[in-house]
């Protein structure tokens, strides 16, 4: 792929070597014709890049800087007119237009609706222009490429402009348009409001799934290079936080349509996580499993995981009950797996044994934060701490044992109790709350 | 000027409304359709052929370039794709007023982008509250999928919420619904009596003070949102400070200026605008400037109400909507019948 830098810098030589032949008085648009490609094309992007930057081109007198007269032929025309590519004048006067509507030299309405028709098809010819003087030599690949793209641009700039039938009236017709460029941040901005009203059941699925489909669609254009092209470095990198930002809401709303009829004691990930704890259980009192056992109870508890983050998603429960369910499945899978499998030959497994009194500490020290944040809320979904109240009171009860506490260092005994004592707290809050919604 | 050896005239007015027909399928609490006037007022439509014969020569004599069709319901208008074709044309631009319940991805995408503007009535968030003042049951549930069937279409699309004391608390969320189905402009017009409308007035009409806390928020969702407000029903500003709402538009009675909608009936009467009963002429018979000069044009533009006399913004507010004091007292000199409900309240601009 050619470097812009590249195309960029053989316009500006270009255009050093064309304003030293019009000093010298060399006729540039033979020189355009005449000579080595290389210097054909060199001549050439002077010429056009002296189109872009608005200077007209000098009427050049004759040949070799003997003669100042103009030559004229027996046709009337100037020999510097002959032989010009129709492609190439029709591709300049393009420009000229076309620059000065997309800046804005124009005005906001340069163009009635048949003028704006006519521009754009002039654009869209001028593609073929370009096309055309590249295969024939008279412009290199490197100008062909840089041109192309910034036709992109003007076609965008030319579009964004409004025809004078649509200047904004007084009276009755309303205030007229923003840009046509939709803006990331606004459809971002129109997802907490979808989500709002669909919370409220003030809008149906099928129009909320409707008009998801819309902004993923306005989304994917604004990821066309030729907007994408004209961000500032800073712009882009918002522009992509803003693009995940939107999946991510969309996601959820999706999610949220999905489970919208059904409430939570009914849903299926519910059930998972219900089915995945129930079949670990034995195995984790027992301690005993054999491999197999082990890998089909590892795969349950990490479906139960998952679903936990999906029910959060969908809002049926928070993220902090979703979090006590996942430390909940990561205790069951830990008690499975702290002995040896039944099935394992070999004799010596040596494991670090870890005080059920440091273990309780470990995990009360991780849910307590959740839970606080759970009477926080005050919204409790019962399915989930019914799950998981039995493991806390349990590690309460260790907590509660002098026997367990002295197993763990002074310093770690006082830590331990308090942390007790704050789960037992906010336990009695959560059962008070859930007692209350009863 | 009129050319003194062709005879015509070369002045130019730019935007027409054009109502294709007085049929509706709706039965709104609020319609101001002027042949719903206690008085009586001339019904029926032309077929195709002339009814294109007389909108070419209405755009010959005008040079339009904007015509904005309404009705009634413009969609039970068999012939409205031929309608739309020809004034597209014509390179004229066209926008629809519609209710929006008989839009979908067909009608849609046979107007294609001849169409520059759809405006739909956004009433309410609450579809109760829409289908009541729409006076059809599943009105909400139409409008809102055809909005968002236009926006996958990619078309430009104004909803418009007519403020009445039924909807006024709503404004709000109603407000986020559009936003959140991606219209590209709202109207806030508070409720202009005439027709219907006119019989439910003491149901329908809001007070100052509640649509001016509506405009307080209107102002700072613009602004936040950065969604156009216009108020294109006049909100007089007796009544309303509308000075500090910098994000919001206001519209005064254009009658008599370029900027003028005059509007044409199915049968080619012309009238000052779609308020307005009153008919200045045919089109058919009648060159459109013999009755945009006309005596009852100049007494109609010139009409202002007494209580106005003195303030300081008289010649641009005019006393409100002409057309509303015209049809609910009696004459487009008589006060708006909104200022009149509360004229204790309003407060005529003193010249600093």
């Amino acid at each position: 792929m050619i470097h812009r830098t590249t195309g960029i810098f053989i316009a500006v030589l270009g255009l050093l070597v064309v304003v030293i032949l019009i000093l010298i008085r060399f006729d540039i648009h033979l020189a355009a014709k005449r000579g080595p490609r290389w210097k054909r094309n060199l001549v050439t992007a002077g010429i056009l890049a002296m189109s872009l930057l608005g200077l007209t081109i000098p009427n050049v007198s004759c040949t070799n800087g003997k003669d100042s007269t103009t030559v004229t032929g027996r046709d009337g025309k100037k020999t510097g007119d002959e032989g010009r590519p129709e492609e190439q004048s029709h591709l300049e006067s393009v420009w000229s237009e076309a620059t000065e509507i997309a800046s804005g030299k124009r005005g906001a309405y340069p163009f009635d609706k048949k003028g704006k028709k006519k521009i754009l098809a002039e654009l869209e010819k001028a593609k073929t222009d370009i096309d055309t003087l590249e295969s024939n030599g008279t412009i290199c690949g490197a100008l062909a490429s840089i041109l192309r793209k910034d036709l992109a641009v003007f076609v965008v700039g030319v579009n964004e402009k409004q025809p004078t039938e649509l200047r904004p009236l007084m009276c009755y017709s309303p205030k007229m348009f923003l840009p046509a460029k939709a803006s990331m941040k606004r459809l971002t901005e129109r997802m907490p409001l979808l989500e709002k009203l669909l919370a409220r059941e003030k809008v149906n699925k099928a129009l909320v799934s409707k008009v998801l489909e819309n902004i993923e669609k306005e989304i994917s254009i604004l990821e066309q290079e030729h907007y994408i092209r004209m961000l500032t470095p800073d712009e882009k990198t918002e522009a992509e936080e803003l693009k995940k930002k939107a999946a991510s809401q969309i996601e959820k709303i999706r999610a949220k349509l999905e489970s919208k009829e059904v409430s939570l004691k009914d849903s299926g990930d519910i059930k998972t996580i219900e089915e995945a704890l129930n079949f670990a259980k034995p195995f984790a009192d027992s301690g005993k499993s054999t491999t197999a056992q082990r890998k089909s109870i590892c795969k349950k508890l990490d479906e139960a995981d998952k679903a936990a983050g999906q029910l959060s998603k969908a809002g049926l429960i928070s993220i902090e009950e979703a979090e006590l369910i996942q430390t909940e499945t990561a205790r069951v899978r830990n008690r499975v797996l702290r002995n040896p499998p039944t099935d394992n030959r070999i004799m010596c497994y040596d494991m670090m044994f870890v005080y059920p009194s440091q273990k309780s500490m470990n995990r009360i020290s991780k849910r307590l934060p959740l839970l606080k944040r759970i009477v926080k809320d005050g919204k409790v979904a019962p399915e989930v701490i019914k799950k998981v109240l039995p493991s806390i009171e349990k590690d309460i009860e260790t907590l509660s044992s002098e026997k367990e506490l002295k197993h763990l260092q002074a310093d770690k005994q006082s830590e331990a109790t308090s942390l007790r004592d704050d789960m037992k707290k906010v336990v009695s809050e959560i059962k008070n709350i859930m007692n209350k919604k009863k | 000027m009129t050319d003194p050896e062709t005879m015509t005239d070369s002045r130019n007015h730019g935007t027409m409304i054009f109502e294709v027909t007085q049929k509706c399928n709706h039965d709104c609490l609020h319609c101001y359709n002027v042949w719903k006037n206690p008085a009586p007022y001339p019904t029926g439509e032309l077929g195709t052929d002339e009814t294109l014969a007389m909108l070419s020569k209405l755009l010959d004599e005008t040079g339009a370039t904007s015509v904005t069709l309404t009705g009634g319901e413009p969609l039970l208008r068999k012939d409205i794709f031929d309608i739309v074709d020809f004034l597209d044309e014509k390179n004229v631009s066209v926008n629809l007023i519609t209710n929006g319940t008989l839009l979908n991805e067909k009608t849609i995408g046979r107007f294609g982008s001849k169409i520059d503007v759809y405006e739909l009535p956004l009433l309410s968030v609450e579809a109760e509250i829409h289908d009541r003042m729409s006076g059809s049951a599943g009105a909400f549930d139409k409008v809102t999928m055809a909005i968002a069937d236009l926006k996958t279409a990619g078309a430009k699309i104004v909803t418009v919420f007519v403020a009445t004391k039924l909807n006024l608390d709503t404004w709000p969320e109603t407000a986020e619904l559009a936003f959140a189905l991606g219209v590209d402009a709202i109207m806030f017009n508070r409720f202009n009596p005439g027709g219907e409308g006119f019989k439910n007035f003491d149901m329908l009409q809001a007070t100052p003070e509640q649509l001016s806390r509506a405009l307080d928020h209107a102002d700072g969702f613009s602004k936040e949102y950065e969604m156009p407000i216009s108020c294109s029903i006049a909100m007089p500003p007796c009544l309303f400070e509308t000075s500090k709402y910098e994000n919001l538009t206001f519209g005064f009675c254009a009658a008599g200026t370029e900027r003028a909608y005059y509007t044409l009936d199915p049968l080619g009467n012309l009238r000052p605008c779609n308020h307005s009963a009153t008919i200045l002429g045919n089109i058919r018979e009648t060159g459109f400037w013999e009755m945009a000069d006309g005596g009852l044009m100049k007494d109609f533009t010139a009409a202002c109400p007494e209580f106005c006399s003195g303030c300081r913004l008289e010649r641009e507010c005019l006393g409100g909507c002409k057309a509303a004091a015209e049809v609910c007292i009696g004459s487009p000199a008589d006060l708006d019948p909104f200022i009149a409900a509360f004229r204790n309240e309003a407060r005529p601009l003193k010249t600093p």
